[in-house]
């Protein structure tokens, strides 16, 4: 099995979880990324409306990297899969007898006019920690005026972060007694409050009796930053003081040989159940670089990594598509459980949810690291949550 | 440009550093007493028996189920429904007699508590 050489493209949630476990089972495994840090994405909601200090939410990659399952500090320049050869920045030829591609989405902030400049001037909670800070400063600072949350495009990852935003957001105005004063308006591309009907009157409720204000059927056609107004598709306007916008999303910036194995939108085509790369048994694609019809997390991320090492190993393990996205607001919160063959279900927002996402955070670095150590209890957690159980009462 | 990871030489360096810490030591040696007290009362014997792998998985898979989930998720209004029915219980009340309980249906109130007791009986019959 040592002969087995696995090579691994990123060292997000889902590379670190399917490096960690192969290494775990003896391959040969090395993982290239570009940067020295982990970021837990999530946290920039935190840095950005609760001014939570970065190094709470990052961690040197290298402490999340097990012994034995080698780290290479470099760019993915070329990915050849015909040759089996990967192609980094500083010219290293790699290949490999089994090919993880986890290299996340990008974002693309030209492809709406005045995305690049609003994210430079407020900064935004998608780009990095220091972005997420700047936003911090700009939103922390407001004293009267309107914060304008909205995402450029209906595709990101993560669909519930606008209306985790909104919640902090108020929540913390709230707390400093500047509700009244400082306007917090969600601006959704959606019909709904939430992009799932059903959800739509729960988050709805809750984010009136918050304090946001909702814009819904507003799809972002550009920003101008001059005059401080957010134009839409739909030929409606916004003004804003502070505007936190969601970049539109492609997939990975990566060269890639034969081009056909990317999707229009520059994501990895791949079997929904799993995750091989079309026309390829051993190149697989886990989390958000991928086209797996269900949303891009960090949890669908976690899963996938899991399907496909169990599937390096012999299992006939497949991906679910299996979802459970937070919506939290202060004290509560509610999971979007939803699978390829169940919408999202019916659910409520409560205290022990809450505390759930917060253990769940307080064990995230642990369980990329080691991952075996949580298997068991996730899988009853998610055993016990499925949709179909869940289905009539809902959670 | 690439680098391979070291092996845990520094960890162990940093654990002993840290034992200079007064507040380590403080915490080591409460650990101490915490761990022969345990020992003393068989604690320690069970808690080792309780991490067993394998009896970890079998009450992880007893009591992480949905209906654990539900009822946790429902706490709050759980206890407060039991602590008005443990009031209601602890009421003192005169036996009714037919036409008695007859004419407790005209209460509101009462009249929806028995539509509920149906709610319920229908969900128990219906597994």
């Amino acid at each position: 099995m040592k002969d087995r050489k696995v090579l691994v493209l990123g060292a997000g949630t889902g590379g670190l979880v399917a490096a960690n476990l192969l290494g775990l089972h003896g391959y040969d495994v090395t993982i290239v990324e570009k940067s020295t840090v982990h970021l837990f994405q999530p946290g920039m909601l935190w840095i950005a409306f609760k001014g939570h200090d970065p190094s709470r939410y990052t961690r040197p990659v290298e402490d999340l990297v097990r012994p034995g399952v080698k780290l290479v500090r470099d760019t993915v320049e070329r990915i050849d899969l015909d040759e089996r050869r990967v192609q980094t920045g500083s010219g290293r030829k790699l290949d490999y007898d089994y090919l993880v591609i986890a290299l996340g989405a990008s974002l693309d902030y030209d492809a709406v006019p005045g995305v690049a400049e609003a994210s430079k001037r407020f900064g935004d909670f998608y780009s990095g920690a220091e972005s997420a800070r700047r936003l911090w400063e700009n939103f922390n600072g407001m004293n009267s005026g309107t914060l304008v949350i909205a995402p450029a495009d209906p595709l990101y990852k993560c669909p519930p972060a606008p209306h985790k935003a909104a919640f902090l957001a108020a929540d913390t105005l709230a707390r400093k007694g500047r509700l009244g004063r400082v306007r917090v308006v969600l601006a959704l591309p959606f019909v709904h409050e939430y992009p799932s009907a059903g959800l739509a009157r729960v988050v709805g409720e809750k984010l009136k009796e918050r304090g946001v204000d909702v814009v819904t059927m507003f799809t972002v056609d550009s920003v101008d930053l001059e005059n401080k107004v957010l134009y839409s598709l739909e030929g409606d306007e916004l003004r804003f003081d502070v505007a936190a916008i969601i970049p539109p999303h492609r997939g990975p910036r990566v060269e890639v040989s034969p081009e056909t194995v990317l999707d229009e939108d520059g994501y990895f085509r791949v079997d929904k159940y799993t995750l091989r790369v079309d026309g390829y048994d051993d190149v697989y694609a886990v989390g958000d670089c991928n086209n797996a019809p269900t949303s891009k997390t960090g949890v669908t991320a976690h899963l996938g990594a899991e399907v496909v090492v169990d599937r390096i190993l012999g299992f006939d393990s497949r991906f679910t598509g299996r979802t459970n996205c937070p919506i939290v607001t202060d004290g509560e919160a509610l999971f979007v459980i939803s699978d390829y063959d169940h919408p999202p279900v019916p659910a409520r927002f409560s205290r022990l949810k809450r505390v759930l996402e917060d253990l769940f955070i307080a064990s995230y670095w642990s369980s990329l690291r080691e991952p075996e150590k949580w298997t068991h209890i996730f899988h009853a957690y998610f055993d016990a949550t499925r949709p179909e159980v869940l289905k009539e009462w809902g959670w | 440009m690439g680098m391979v990871k070291a092996s845990g030489g520094d960890v162990l360096l940093d654990l002993l550093l840290s034992l200079e810490d007064p507040k380590v030591q403080a915490a080591i040696a409460k650990m101490i007493t915490l761990l022969k007290n345990m020992e003393e009362s068989g604690l320690l014997d069970l808690l080792i028996a309780v991490t067993d792998p394998q009896v970890v998985e079998g009450l992880t898979r007893t009591f992480l189920t949905t209906g654990t989930l539900e009822l946790a998720d429902k706490a709050p209004e759980l206890l407060d429904t039991l602590a008005g029915v443990v009031n209601a219980l602890e009421k003192p009340v005169e036996p009714k007699s037919l036409t008695g309980l007859l004419s407790s249906l005209s209460d509101p109130a009462v009249a929806r508590g028995l539509a509920r007791m149906i709610e319920v009986l229908r969900v128990i019959g219906s597994r």
